[in-house]
């Protein structure tokens, strides 16, 4: 092999110059740099009809390069490794032969002659601005059928563990099927705890798009792990540690402590992320989301220490069927109240409910619930008595039934999990709302954001609200819900995850409190970044921030 | 070690060699609560390469007795308003007093650097570990650079891109 390998690109050894960089770069911090960019060939937001050779960027003054990259339409690095360059006259960034149409989004990490690290991006597109129609070979859809696999399968560790240790609390089983009901949370943790890790992937897989290879690059991992869906993954693994230690020590002092802080600590982590605790007060939806969380753990995860309690002889299984059935009946009421009122923050109104993709999974769920509830209430007014009485046939009857129980928990756990990569209802609605006066078409897909600054709220809205060129709509408000009228908004957009530094874009007047920016480009999925920066007076600015998934 | 790296290192060293050069800051950047405090705002460079025409501050509440230098080529204005509450000054009770200064009608190219000067009584009541901050709207024909970003709790100045100029309240001198 005489050939040698080319320059491996691994963002590692980027970070770890990164990192032997920070301290002197923060060394340096006092002095601010204002290197600027007077002139880009080609211009940022160029439509071309032929592909440049180079980028060039022109400073106001000498910078020395750290990073540049030139996002392709797919979402890949365009330049090969050394085709960025800092010459007396600015960064020549030199583009491969063959380009492809559509949007690139060039980025460029460079520290001024005072040392401050300075960055921005501007995009250009050939032939046409891609995104939106332009198949983006980012397998989105394959991600998130994986991540909801990953991610049911962590919910059913969780309701496993978290639900034999409330079930060996509440029912208080003994000897035998004391052990039985441990050895079922331990295993169940360790489910739960194998589901961890790719969860955690295959979450920054979907953030950043992309191909399966996606998976070798740190950052994926980063970007997941460090996410508040992340915090909410590493609290669960965290608890369902604990109940796996527990669940081995069990016969020790102390574990069913242990067990119970590893269940508390699992359950709290659900309030660090998701639609549920993000769609109200969190004071109100907090708790709703634990009573829910709280009591579908304890109810599915004893469906099978109850199949287990089934082996036993009559008398006991009968006690253990009693206490289980009697503690259930306030849970599953807790349960049923908790989901309504979670459900109704996120939908408000029943009519559009089958028009989206959170609708019908709700509908769906709702209806296995419903199947759920109807197979509980068998267990316990038919099945449950007539085993007291010791019928002959009704231990195999209701082995049955609660297998087909578990069968359906398993069903809405699934169809929850995948509720989680959809949109809300009240997301859309806020986008309706902002719409309604508007200037601006309402377009179904709109994608619409809130934000909140000092003094101020802030509706931003996307439209066509995918990748492509964008029509951004910005409509300000007092805290007392008027119109609010300030001199001057921009918008920055980045997308730290995919190297993208803040493009800057200033807003137009488009009426009183309303402001508008055309051709907004966003050339890569992801998680962007954005900060609104409004003027509220000469000498007051304020920043919100918002984060925009793609 | 690539060319890149050295490039960078050297950049590097620069900067920490010329510390705050490039923002507009004040000069004496700690003071004692209650004395009498030159402030000299330190203007280094253009907006974005542009002449600077004009530069505003804004008085925060609690300084007093606010005298600008006067400064040959440049038209001076302040602009008067009640303080947030009255204050004590030598037996005196003040209760309004310049808020904002302009001076305007100079040109100053941003190859060039100059100051431009004024006087203030700080808080009495100043705690020691306090900042005031100065906002500085930095006028270039008809473009704006504004100093007037405060770090918002747990950030740092040095976060911000735009710092408004800042003083720290030192321990009052006892007589």
């Amino acid at each position: 092999m005489t050939a040698k390998a080319p320059h491996p690109r691994l963002p590692l050894g980027r970070w770890l110059r990164a990192a032997l960089l920070l301290p002197l770069l923060m060394a340096a911090g006092v002095a601010q740099a204002h290197a600027v960019v007077t002139a880009a060939e080609p211009g940022d937001g160029a439509l071309l009809a032929s592909p440049p050779a180079e980028v060039v960027l022109r400073f106001n003054e000498p910078v020395a390069l750290i990073h540049a990259q030139v996002l392709d339409p797919d979402g890949r690095d365009a330049l090969a490794p050394g085709a960025a360059q800092s010459r007396e006259d600015g960064l020549h960034l030199s583009l491969p032969d063959r380009l492809g149409p559509g949007t690139y989004t060039v980025s460029y990490h460079v520290t001024s002659l005072d040392g401050h690290p300075v960055e921005g991006s501007l995009v250009f597109s050939l032939g046409h601005v891609s995104g939106g129609a332009h198949p983006v070979a980012d397998g989105a859809q394959a991600w998130r059928w994986t991540f909801v696999a990953a991610r049911l399968a962590l919910y059913l560790g969780l309701v496993g563990a978290v639900g034999g240790v409330a079930y060996a609390r509440l029912v208080r089983p003994t000897g035998p099927a004391r052990d039985s009901v441990w050895q079922l949370a331990g295993a169940s943790a360790a489910l739960g705890l194998c589901a961890v890790v790719p969860t955690l992937g295959l979450h920054g897989g979907r953030l950043f798009g992309g191909p399966a290879r996606q998976l070798l690059d740190p950052a994926t991992w980063e970007a997941g792990a460090l996410s508040a869906f992340g915090c909410t993954v590493l609290c669960a693994a965290a608890g369902l540690a604990l109940i796996g230690a527990a669940a081995r020590a069990r016969r020790r002092p102390g574990a069913g402590i242990l067990a119970l802080m590893g269940a508390g600590l699992a359950l709290g982590g659900f309030v660090l992320s998701g639609h549920a605790v993000t769609a109200g007060p969190r004071w109100i939806t907090s708790p709703l989301l634990l009573l829910h969380v709280g009591a579908a753990a304890f109810w599915a995860g004893s469906l099978l220490p109850l199949v287990r309690a089934l082996t036993r002889p009559a008398r006991e299984a009968a006690l253990l069927l009693q206490t289980f059935s009697r503690r259930a009946v306030p849970a599953v009421a807790l349960l049923v109240l908790a989901g309504l009122g979670l459900a109704w923050l996120q939908v408000r109104h029943l009519a559009p409910l089958p028009a989206t993709e959170y609708g019908r999974f709700l509908l769906v769920k709702l209806g296995l619930v419903g199947g759920l509830l109807g197979l509980a209430a068998l267990n316990r007014l038919r099945l449950t008595p007539a085993l007291i009485r010791g019928e002959a046939r009704s231990p195999r009857r209701l082995r049955r039934s609660i297998q087909a129980e578990a069968a359906l928990v398993a069903a809405i756990l699934a169809v929850t999990a995948a509720l989680g990569t959809t949109v809300p209802p009240r997301a859309l609605m806020a986008a309706e709302a902002l719409a309604a006066p508007g200037p601006h078409d309402p377009a179904v897909d709109a994608r619409h954001l809130h934000v909140m600054g000092t003094g101020f709220h802030g509706d931003i809205s996307f439209a066509p609200g995918g990748l492509g060129a964008n029509t951004v709509a910005i409509r300000l408000r007092d805290l007392d819900g008027r119109p609010l009228q300030v001199p001057q908004v921009a918008l920055r957009l980045s997308n730290p995850s995919r190297g993208i530094a803040p493009l800057e874009r200033p807003a137009r007047p488009d009426g009183p409190g309303v402001w508008r920016i055309d051709g907004v480009t966003l050339g890569v999925p992801g998680a962007w970044d954005l900060e609104l920066e409004v003027l509220v007076s000469d000498f007051d600015r304020q920043t919100a921030r918002a984060r925009l998934d793609l | 070690m690539t060319i890149k790296t050295l490039t960078l290192a050297g950049a590097l060293f620069l900067g920490l060699a010329l510390p705050a050069l490039a923002h507009i800051t004040l000069e004496t950047s700690e003071a004692p609560a209650g004395s009498t405090y030159k402030a000299v705002l330190r203007v280094g460079h253009g907006c974005e390469g542009k002449a600077t025409t004009g530069i505003r501050v804004q008085i925060p509440d609690g300084v007093i007795a606010v005298k600008p230098m006067p400064k040959p080529g440049w038209t001076i204005e302040t602009t008067t308003g009640a303080y947030a509450e009255p204050v004590q000054l030598w037996g005196e009770t003040l209760t309004e007093g310049v808020r904002e200064i302009t001076w305007r009608g100079g040109e100053l190219p941003d190859a060039w650097y100059d100051e431009f000067v004024f006087r203030a009584h700080l808080p009495d009541g100043g705690v020691p570990g306090q900042m005031l901050y100065f906002p500085v709207l930095q006028e270039c024909g008809d473009t704006v650079t504004r100093w007037i970003d405060l770090p918002a709790e747990g950030q740092s100045a040095e976060d911000l891109e735009e710092p408004a100029p800042s003083l720290m309240l030192t321990a009052p001198v006892t007589q």
